[in-house]
């Protein structure tokens, strides 16, 4: 039996409706950091400034028993209990090497945080040129991408990561 | 907008509602005295209120609440002297219009100009009701109370100055807020001004525990407060000032062992040149080079010694300044904890409105009392409780208070009578919520069960009065045969009991027919510290409440037997905890082994753990929602070194050891659970919502090693997995699930897009239960196979 093209169309929006809703303009300001590479390459990400809450050095991380691969662990960050996530293993994704882990990123959505470990933190950008709908594989919280001196940015919206299941009751 | 004018928004917020709770307060006892005289004084109060936020409504330019406030004003007339009760659906329609005003007057806050055209209409509302009941009243026609200005830009007029005699105004709450208005007759809350779902201000405290107050109590001076108010951000800031002095407090610590060895090496040289020199002089030796290092040699130790007593003094200083700064943290930790606490009478004025309100809705006559409700509880425990609380009156209500013409067929008075007792029991809270209504019909809620398949008629018909309560907290189960909009989805009791245990409570049932129902809630008094037992387990260091742990003792190899442990009598097999949490196992010790035996709702269990690390009061972290979901743990706390110890859940550890807890929810109605595996976040989020919607417990996983990982843990009744994922595929994921000896018989369905025989014969070769193509997928079809495939 041929599935409902209503639902179809509704399945569709959905998605689209998640990527949309976060969509960058030119000079939208970018904190931008690396985690990652291919091809011997960073990969770039950046997170709109006013997503960040804060950043940190990694010390006194404690492992968190039974979690998930992809939940590097807990710190106190300003009185609470922060989670340390790895985004390319929370994305099921295989790196080459093995990193040194040394910051992480405070991201928010206005009322949740979570910590993402970063490789490198490479400043503030702001968006070049238009920016484009990301279309790779899903990956929670991945929603456009940008440019900076020519090469490509995936941003990441707080908002989109944290509505991932996972990461909420 | 302005920023001295949002400053006094901020305020205006504030006391609007310390003014509208305690015009809601009085609204309510009005309606509930007998006395004309006390009546009259309450609806005084009223006025008094009402005209209070029409002035300063009117000053800060917010003309529709300006209205609304008059109107209130206007209705209220025909019932001023007391001599009538306000009619019913006037007093619904100003508690309605109190909403609207606000939301208006925060709104407002978060810089809105625009006016609430709903707020306008309830004022309508309320001038048609008083002309309804009183003709002759006056009519004010809406809108003429007051109109936005001409012309059509308005600018706010300037706040208005503060009495003389008032502090100036502050930008940090931690001072009195500056009376634009006559000060309204209140204590200060300690409701937080930022906090959207803040509890509501407190009533005055007049003493109240359950009956009318006497005339005249109600009297009280304007301006009277002996607390005061914090705000959430200050809470956090000082919060975080303490987790930096600890710091600096661990760096001293370092400095003066730094000391403390400088002393010791400055002694040492000391000691060995003094040797030296007297050495020398023993020897006779009369060099003049000899003698000329023996002076330098005295100059610098003259200069040595020096040096040692400003090291020690210095040594002494920081040991002082250590200290000192020790006792400040007490201080201030003991100040953060006495503001996290909150009276349980917090939450008096919101219940005895919900009571109220919700017995006029459905014709019924009911007061809620309230007895030792000094005791607080921590904040965010009450935050956590006062939905339940919200739920069980409502309840009460619907289910237990009759009609009162049932309740006079019955000899009972019409009014009936809802209860909450609150005593502290040691650590705990034990909150009774009671009603004297009709109590449980234990026969019709076995019915009601048998007939809606959720347990047989035998097994009905034999379950004890424990265990039909217990039934009444079973997720959808109703005894209602219509729904309404607080009873009948039978989501109530099932909820109000997952957030009692969600902050580490209990509740029971007990109830008697015809006669009424009581709630035992049993609750940890704060949830900001507890004494727990640390250990060492898997590599990780943990903590169990102390609670939870009735002893501690060592096994040695040399023990008869190393897998039971006799715990006054019972044996109880000793599950080792690396083991059951899946950490990896440490090296067995030769000599042996702690073992804790811990309890959880009176049953016990024995876990074998690699050191113990001690009983110690521990500062309690809430766990951000993606730690909550792993259900082993309950909390965390920060240990010395920065460090997080996590705290877990006796709960789920009882159940991991022994399964779900007999005749608490009798296993038919325990909720299935499916693991949903797809690397896509929409797909695994409509089969979420599709089998929620249908009563499963849903956990997902992005691909085959997680969900392998999540049923080793977890385990499940059911799989719903795609095909074509990273890491682990469908495929290989259903194979390893038949292999496995606790998961082989897991049903597992396969959703795919590929529809050829040649993939569904792969499919039943790796063991799946049933294969369903994406292109033939429908919400229904996915949900029959999954209901078909679960054993009843």
């Amino acid at each position: 039996m041929p599935q409902d093209p209503v639902d179809v169309l509704k399945e569709r929006a959905r998605s689209l409706a998640l990527k949309a809703e976060v969509a960058l303009s030119v000079g939208t300001s970018l904190t931008l950091f690396s985690r990652g590479k291919v091809a011997g390459k960073s990969i770039l990400y950046g997170v709109r400034t006013e997503e960040v809450e804060g950043a940190g050095r990694l010390r006194h991380l404690s492992p968190i028993p039974a979690a998930p691969s992809w939940m590097v662990g807990a710190v106190q960050h300003q009185g609470a209990v922060l989670t340390l996530i790895d985004l390319p293993a929370f994305w099921g994704q295989e790196l080459e090497g093995i990193a040194d882990l040394p910051t992480y990123l405070v991201i928010t959505d206005g009322e949740r945080r979570i910590g993402v470990l970063v490789e490198d933190l490479h400043g503030v950008l702001e968006v070049e040129g238009a920016p484009v709908l990301y279309k790779g594989p899903e990956r929670s919280g991945l929603t456009s991408m940008a440019r900076r001196a020519g090469e490509p940015v995936l941003v990441v919206s707080g908002p989109a990561l944290l509505q991932d299941t996972r990461l909420k009751l | 907008m302005d920023p001295m004018m949002q400053q006094v928004l901020a305020i205006f917020a504030d006391e609007f509602r310390e003014l509208s709770a305690g015009m809601i307060d009085a609204l309510i006892r009005a309606d509930k005295n007998d006395s004309p005289e006390m009546r009259g004084v309450l609806m005084a109060d009223i006025y008094r209120r009402a005209h209070s936020i029409k002035g300063t409504a009117g000053t800060l330019g917010l003309f529709d609440l300006e209205e609304f406030a008059h109107a209130v004003e206007t209705s209220l007339s025909p019932f001023r002297s007391g001599e009538r009760r306000v009619i019913p659906q006037l007093a619904q329609a100003i508690l309605k219009g109190m909403d609207l005003a606000q939301w208006r007057v925060e709104s407002a806050r978060m810089g809105t100009e625009q006016e609430d055209p709903d707020l306008r209409a309830s004022a309508s509302d309320l001038l048609r009701l008083a002309l309804d009941e009183h003709p002759k009243a006056p009519s004010i026609a809406p809108g003429s109370v007051s109109k936005p200005p001409e012309p059509a830009v308005h600018e706010a007029p300037p706040p208005p100055p503060p009495p003389p005699s008032a502090p100036p105004v502050q930008p940090v709450a931690l001072v009195p807020p500056v009376p634009l208005a006559p000060s309204p007759s209140s204590t200060a809350a300690q409701a937080d001004a930022d906090d959207e779902d803040d509890a509501p201000v407190p009533e005055p405290t007049s003493g109240r525990e359950a009956a009318t107050p006497e005339p005249g109590a109600d009297r009280r001076k304007a301006g009277e407060s002996d607390s005061l108010r914090v705000s959430q951000a200050r809470l956090l800031t000082v919060e975080r000032q303490l987790d930096e002095l600890r710091g600096v407090r661990s760096a001293l610590e370092t400095r003066i062992e730094d000391t403390r060895r400088l002393v010791w090496s400055i002694q040492a040289a000391l000691a060995s040149r003094i040797g030296g020199l007297n050495a020398d002089a023993a020897q006779g030796e009369d060099h003049s080079t000899i003698r000329r290092v023996a002076e330098w040699t005295r100059d610098m130790i003259q200069s040595l010694q020096g040096f040692e007593e400003q090291a020690q003094s210095v040594h002494r200083g920081l040991s002082t300044d250590v200290g000192e700064l020790s006792t400040r943290i007490a201080e201030i930790d003991d100040e953060l904890r006495g503001m996290q606490m909150l009276p349980v009478e917090t939450l008096h004025a919101l219940l005895t409105r919900t009571v109220w309100e919700h017995a006029l809705s459905v014709g019924k006559n009911a007061r809620l009392e309230m007895v030792g409700a000094k005791v607080a509880l921590d904040r965010r425990l009450l935050q956590e409780l006062k939905d339940p609380f919200l739920h069980l009156c409502r309840n009460a209500v619907d289910h237990g208070i009759e009609s009162p013409d049932e309740r006079r067929a019955l000899g009972k008075s019409p009014e009936g009578r809802i209860r909450i007792e609150v005593e502290q029991r040691g650590a705990q809270v034990a909150i009774t919520f009671s009603d004297d209504g009709a109590g449980v019909d234990l026969d019709n809620v076995r019915r009601i069960a048998a007939e809606r398949g959720m347990l047989s008629q035998q097994a009905a018909a034999e379950l004890d009065a424990e265990g039909v309560h217990a039934l009444l907290f079973a997720p959808g189960f109703s005894t209602r045969s219509t729904v309404t909009r607080t009873s009948g989805r039978g989501v109530g009791l099932d909820v109000v009991r997952e957030n009692i245990m969600k902050v580490g409570g209990k509740v029971s049932l007990k109830s008697k027919l015809k006669k009424g129902s009581s709630f035992l809630i049993e609750v940890p008094l704060t949830l900001a510290a507890a004494q727990a037992l640390l250990f060492e387990a898997g590599g990780h260091v943990l903590a169990l409440p102390l609670s939870a742990v009735a002893r501690s003792e060592y096994v040695s190899v040399n023990d008869k037997t190393t897998d039971e442990v006799d715990f006054e009598g019972q044996l109880l097999p000793v599950h080792a905890l690396s083991q059951l949490l899946g950490l990896k196992a440490a090296r067995a010790r030769r000599s042996g082994f702690p073992v804790l035996i811990c309890r959880s709702t009176d049953r016990l269990m024995a876990f074998q753990v690699e050191r113990l690390l001690g009983e110690r009061e521990v500062v309690v972290r809430p766990l951000p929602p993606e730690l909550i979901k792993l259900r082993h743990l309950s909390a965390a706390t920060p240990l010395g070194d920065g460090r997080l110890a996590f705290i877990l859940n006796p709960r789920f550890l009882a159940e991991a050891a022994l399964g779900p807890p007999p005749g608490e929810i009798p296993s038919p109605l325990r909720r299935r659970r499916v693991v949903v595996v797809d690397d896509s976040i929409t797909t695994r989020s409509l089969h979420r919502q599709v089998l929620e919607a249908a009563g499963f417990e849903v956990e997902t996983a992005s691909d085959g090693e997680e969900a392998l990982s999540v049923l080793k843990k977890r385990g499940a009744d059911l799989v719903v997995s795609d095909i074509n994922m990273p890491r682990l595929d469908g495929l290989s994921l259903t194979r390893r699930i038949r292999t496995e000896a606790q998961l082989e018989r897991i049903p597992v369905v396969l959703v795919s897009s590929l529809d050829s025989d040649e993939d569904k014969q792969r499919a039943r070769d790796a063991g799946a239960s049933a294969y369903l193509p994406k292109g033939a997928y429908q919400r229904g079809e996915l949900l029959r196979l999954v209901q078909g495939l679960l054993p009843s």
